[in-house]
């Protein structure tokens, strides 16, 4: 029992890699932990361009000092790329709500960004800029990835991935973070697993319904 | 008796249109899936998804309006675009 219960505060306690948009109607749910974050969102997009929904954001610096934001977000697919066998996309993210730091003072908080990504059956390439801000802090935020599946599943089949992720936000850390990463998705569900090359592990859940 | 067996014909599969639908974009898994959930909340019986060949077979069965708009309006709101459309 304790082992299934510390499964699940793992699984559930790491970053997600959330789609900002996907099919209209459709609900996504996510949730993304390293060791000095934690991103967790719901969101519900209105069509296959707008998406809206809430966002938890968790960073600790090294010293143990957090900021923590829980915002209304709104997502919007700038642009799509439908090719026979690629797909690329251009998402803008936006969201408004309550930041707090470790002097436990509320104030408005804010984001702001843009993700770009390219995938194939086989690769996968994403780049995306966050900026999250209040009053008394800022982080900017930098995510890249590539990423290879050795080979192409079915649409039922479990698929399975090699991915490595670059992660900066230069006010916690100076350090990039470079996390290498096997991705697996099967129908509606995605997860990740990584440890970053300073073995701090990394763990991600979404599903879509 | 011949009503009877008319109908038994009407309501066989033997009967279910059979839709082919090119799909440019789908190759993911995991986004696809909206697709599945489109057409089959249309009440569309039987919706395949074949990433191989980027296509989507739709049985209609259930002999829900199909026509080639609606086909590309639910493909589009899956976040997909309709490449070709044909029917058997």
């Amino acid at each position: 029992m304790a082992l299934i219960f510390a499964l699940i505060v793992g699984v559930f306690s790491f970053k997600s890699l959330a789609h900002p948009v996907i099919y209209q109607e459709g609900w996504v749910l996510s949730h993304m932990s390293m060791k000095d974050m934690t991103d967790t969102n719901l969101g519900y997009s209105l069509t296959h361009r707008w998406s809206m929904g809430y966002q938890y954001f968790r960073l600790q610096d090294a010293e143990g000092k957090t900021d923590q934001f829980n915002l209304f977000k709104v997502n919007h697919l700038l642009k799509r790329f439908n090719a026979k066998d690629s797909q690329g996309n251009i998402y803008l993210h936006s969201g408004l709500g309550h930041a707090q730091s470790s002097d436990f003072k509320n104030r408005l908080g804010w984001m702001g960004g843009v993700e770009a990504d390219w995938e194939t059956r086989t690769l996968f390439t994403s780049l995306k800029y966050l900026h999250y801000g209040s009053s008394r802090t800022d982080h900017p935020v930098v995510v890249g990835r590539v990423g290879f599946s050795p080979f192409k599943a079915d649409f039922n089949s479990l698929q399975s991935w090699a991915m490595l992720q670059v992660w900066s936000d230069p006010v916690t850390s100076r350090e990039l973070k470079v996390t290498p990463l096997i991705r697996f998705f099967y129908q509606n569900v995605l997860w990740e697993m990584g440890a970053s090359t300073k073995g701090d592990m990394m763990l991600n859940l979404m599903v879509h319904y | 008796m011949k009503f009877l067996i008319l109908s038994i014909l009407i309501a066989s599969p033997v009967w279910a249109e059979q839709v082919k639908v090119d799909v440019n974009g789908m190759v993911c898994s995991l986004c696809a899936q909206g697709i599945k959930k489109k057409f089959t909340g249309l009440g569309i019986e039987k919706v395949e998804v074949d990433l191989d060949k980027k296509v989507v077979i739709l049985e209609n069965k259930n002999k829900i309006e199909l026509t080639n708009e609606k086909i590309t309006e639910l493909i589009k709101e899956s976040g997909y675009a309709t490449a070709a459309i044909e029917r058997k």
